[in-house]
């Protein structure tokens, strides 16, 4: 069987535990307690040196930038939840439209002979589907017209 | 239980996340050092560094809103910030953690100690100076737990809550690599070439 590979922490070096103990007197050394039990003197040293670690100074306006960052992250967000909402609209208007087409042809198939006979009863005119269909036109298009017939001047219609 | 929050910690989170002017630029700037620290030491190119010193903050922000006050707000930013940097290290294939078999602690050296006559101030400054190389030299894990535990000054329970690592292993990570650079100093200058 293949070992498991390794984790990103694991260091076979660490894999020895260390005992509290020496935990402890190194600590004590690092702080340059006078009876540590290990050598004092290097361990101050050491503990000098690390406070003396130069830094990398962070740059200067980090903080600025991480908002400038965040805001154009939260600019590029609401695009994009506007663009999604945009697409939802225009697909649910098509679905329901859809739906209603589809609903409307079905209520013609089914009930359009019966509608057809009762509207040639009253009007004989509209005896057949032609002359239903220009009823509608006609039904559509009749108060547009009238209208505008209403809203011509006398004055303007005798100068054209 | 006491989850070593401030009352300014919640404060803050509160006026970041209903949208207060200047709350959240006052978070980053309270926790940047400590996020510059940890992804400088892991990656230690600036550039890359400042990058994902952002991208720590982005996340930060966009996750705000999850953060429970279960533990301090430093601790979960940092937490945040060493992921992230772990995640780039794997990305470039660094390793995390090396063994300290001095290889490259002694190559440091090589370059440091070729002084001739050392006394008094200027052995310090040698020493110290050896000691910083070293440190450089160091694996990405051993330098960022050093730094937060002697430069962030911060406690084990806290760096076992920024890195997920058991306390036991941060200690043996610090145990060694203080052991490690503890033994360069006994040695006279110019002994590891």
């Amino acid at each position: 069987m293949n070992p498991k590979p390794p984790r990103p922490h694991d260091d076979p070096g660490a894999d020895a535990p260390i005992t509290e103990s020496a935990w402890n007197a190194q600590e004590a050394a690092m702080a340059g307690a006078r009876d540590a039990s290990l050598d004092a003197e290097r361990y101050r040293a050491l503990a000098r040196a690390i406070s003396t670690w130069p830094e990398v100074p962070a740059p200067i306006d980090l903080a600025g930038a991480a908002v400038r960052a965040v805001e154009q992250a939260q600019a590029r967000e609401r695009a994009r939840r506007e663009a999604l909402n945009g697409r939802l609209e225009r697909t649910l208007l098509a679905s329901l439209s859809s739906v209603f087409a589809a609903a409307a042809l079905a209520a013609v198939i089914i009930y359009g002979a019966e509608w057809l006979a009762l509207l040639a009863a009253h009007v004989p005119l509209l005896d057949g589907w032609m002359g239903v269909l220009l009823a509608c036109i006609v039904a559509i298009h009749a108060p547009d017209a009238w209208r505008r017939l209403r809203s011509l001047e006398p004055g303007v219609a005798l100068a054209d | 239980m006491d989850t070593g929050e401030t009352p300014s910690d919640r404060d803050l989170v509160a006026a970041v996340l209903a949208g207060t002017a200047g709350a959240f630029e006052r978070l980053v700037r309270d926790h940047e050092r400590l996020c510059w620290h940890i992804l400088q030491r892991l990656v230690r190119d600036p550039e890359e560094a400042r990058d994902l010193c952002q991208e720590t903050f982005l996340r930060v922000h966009q996750r705000l809103a999850q953060y429970r006050h279960e533990s301090p707000l430093k601790g979960w930013i940092g937490r945040i910030a060493y992921t992230i940097g772990l995640r780039h290290l794997e990305q470039r294939r660094v390793a995390l953690a090396g063994t300290l078999d001095g290889e490259a602690s002694a190559h440091a050296l090589e370059l440091e100690a070729d002084a001739g006559e050392v006394e008094g101030a200027y052995l310090e400054r040698e020493r110290a100076s050896r000691v910083h190389a070293a440190i450089d030299a160091l694996p990405p894990l051993q330098r960022t737990l050093l730094t937060l535990y002697h430069l962030d000054e911060l406690s084990i329970p806290e760096i076992t809550g920024i890195t997920g690592l058991p306390s036991g292993t941060i200690k043996s990570h610090l145990f060694r690599t203080r052991a490690r650079l503890a033994g360069l100093l006994a040695e006279p200058a110019g002994a590891c070439a």
